[in-house]
């Protein structure tokens, strides 16, 4: 922004200009707007939050799991032990594969304990063994190491989590779509309300503009007039709506940081200054959009 | 230099009837001059036309030696800088105070109002209205109205003064007190031209000022009278 512009906006909404009063601060409109900048700036914040959470769970549905696998191994019980030993054996002579480790039974009790209950005998039921496979970043060729698992271990199943976890992702990634789609749409919508506002009191205050112009009231002083009265009430509107909405959000419950998948739609970190921008955000449009309508509608003034 | 000149000026609203045929005026600084005729002659016309509140269909019209055909937006603002209007509804903005309506010309030029106080004081007193200084314009009767409106004409020093129907709403000791702040003001060096029917006013101007009586009839000044 240049200076000349920056001192343009720094009198149209803050400083002394002698354009203070010159717009009646009130009437129904005037309501109407911080109302509907409130509501819209509530949205908008709501929608950058769940965005922000799309995009947590996103990258955490892709690091949680990524670079693991799993090897299941089914077969006669008296074979097992020998097939587990020809799968660990197959795994580390197959690059991009850091390590791999059998679950022990104690662990693999563990793991079915939630559905199974305590104390079950593992051992008189056909429960497949597991092994744990740490990947490297660039992983294994998975169609080789498949085909080599099935060739010299019978029963073996190489599981990446590709299959369900992928989806996961490209779901969270769609929701972070349609949640900046959101954001942007509002703060769209916001902007066209202000203009509409500005055309309406335009219209409303035409016999202001009209004496304005005639004694001797440039655009840019009758422009400044209507800037600073519709962007001060849009940002009035929007700081309400936001700190409404980063209220509620604080208060929610938080996820705990033993969740695995729950993200919680508060924000965290960097996320709260970012919402802090929606209002500044709202602002701008509301200054940009005011600018223009009041511009346009000055043309067809003499 | 001539403060208005017209030179063949024809005007007429959206294609209707012509009101302005063939004008030719001028008027010269520090002059006084009355514009009368018939109503629907084209007065307020020929006024609206002066302070570029309309353009000219044909012709040539000067304002302060400018051809106002090559003035753009800026051009207008600053023109009208130097015109001070009265009209016949006065335009106030009625959320503010009469002190404050009659400041308004001076904070549309940047002025600081504490840069002007003293001199708004004066010129509110001049007008007669020091009690009225708070007061908000549909408070006012019709005199205070004007002579408000007076006030806000010349607080910014124009050369010109523009007076629609001053007295049209207003009793006739009234018309005489706005008469005599315009005869002060043309005294002060003010080109004035007030538009009017009120004859009574026109006479009564005779003892007062050296002015001219211009007739509009048909779409043209047919006089040029001296009072």
């Amino acid at each position: 922004m240049s200076g000349a512009r920056a001192a343009w906006l720094a009198r149209a909404i803050g400083g002394e200009d002698g354009t203070e009063g010159l717009i009646p601060g009130t009437g129904f409109t005037a309501l109407l707007l911080t109302l509907a900048t409130g509501a819209t700036a509530f949205v908008a914040v709501l929608a950058l939050c769940l965005g922000l959470a799309a995009g947590r769970l996103a990258e955490r549905w892709s690091t949680t799991l990524a670079q693991a696998a799993t090897v299941r191994i089914s077969g006669p019980a008296g074979e097992l032990d020998a097939r587990v030993a020809a799968a660990l054996a197959a795994l580390s002579a197959t690059p991009g594969i850091v390590s791999a480790r059998a679950l022990s039974p104690d662990e693999q009790q563990a793991l079915l304990t939630p559905w199974l209950g305590e104390g079950v005998p593992l051992d008189l039921l056909p429960v497949p063994r597991l092994i744990e496979v740490v990947e490297t970043a660039e992983g294994p060729d998975r169609d080789s190491l498949v085909q080599a698992l099935a060739g010299q271990v019978p029963g073996a199943i190489y599981d990446d989590h590709a299959r369900w976890r992928r989806p996961l992702v490209r779901a969270a990634g769609g929701m972070q779509l349609l949640a900046g789609i959101a954001v942007v749409l509002t703060l769209l919508t916001l902007a066209v309300m202000v203009m509409l506002a500005t055309r309406a009191t335009l219209s409303a205050h035409q016999g202001i503009v009209t004496t304005l112009r005639l004694i001797g009231a440039g655009d840019d002083f009758i422009t400044r007039a209507f800037v600073r009265r519709f962007t001060l009430r849009a940002l009035a509107g929007a700081v309400a709506g936001s700190t409404m909405a980063l209220v509620i959000l604080a208060a929610l419950p938080q996820a705990g940081a033993d969740d695995a998948f729950a993200t919680g739609l508060a924000p965290r970190g960097w996320g709260w200054p970012a919402l802090a921008l929606v209002p500044l955000v709202a602002g701008a449009a509301a200054f940009v959009s005011t600018r223009w309508a009041t511009r346009y509608a000055l043309r067809q003034t003499p | 230099m001539v403060v208005v000149r017209f030179t063949g000026a024809g005007f007429g609203y959206g294609g209707g009837a012509v009101i302005l045929r063939d004008l030719t005026l001028s008027l010269a600084p520090g002059s006084f001059h009355f514009l009368t005729g018939p109503s629907g002659a084209g007065k307020t016309t020929v006024l609206k036309l002066i302070y570029l509140a309309l353009r000219l269909g044909a012709g040539r019209m000067e304002l302060f030696g400018r051809d106002v055909g090559e003035l753009d937006r800026d051009g207008v603002t600053r023109a009208r800088r130097r015109i001070g209007i009265v009209h016949q509804d006065c335009q106030f903005l009625d959320h503010m105070t009469v002190a404050e309506n009659i400041g308004l010309p001076l904070r549309v030029l940047g002025r600081a109002p504490q840069s002007y106080l003293g001199d708004l004081a004066d010129l509110i007193a001049w007008v007669g209205l020091e009690g009225r200084a708070r007061a908000h314009p549909p408070e006012l009767s019709g005199g205070e109205r004007q002579r408000a409106a007076l006030a806000r004409a010349v607080i910014g020093g124009p050369d010109l003064i523009l007076a629609d129907e001053p007295t049209g709403n207003i009793d006739w000791e009234m018309g005489q007190r706005l008469l005599r702040l315009l005869v002060e003001l043309n005294r002060l060096g003010k080109t004035v031209l007030v538009a009017t029917h009120d004859l009574n006013l026109i006479r009564a101007a005779k003892t007062e000022v050296e002015a001219r009586v211009l007739r509009l009839s048909g779409g043209q000044v047919t006089g040029g009278v001296a009072l």
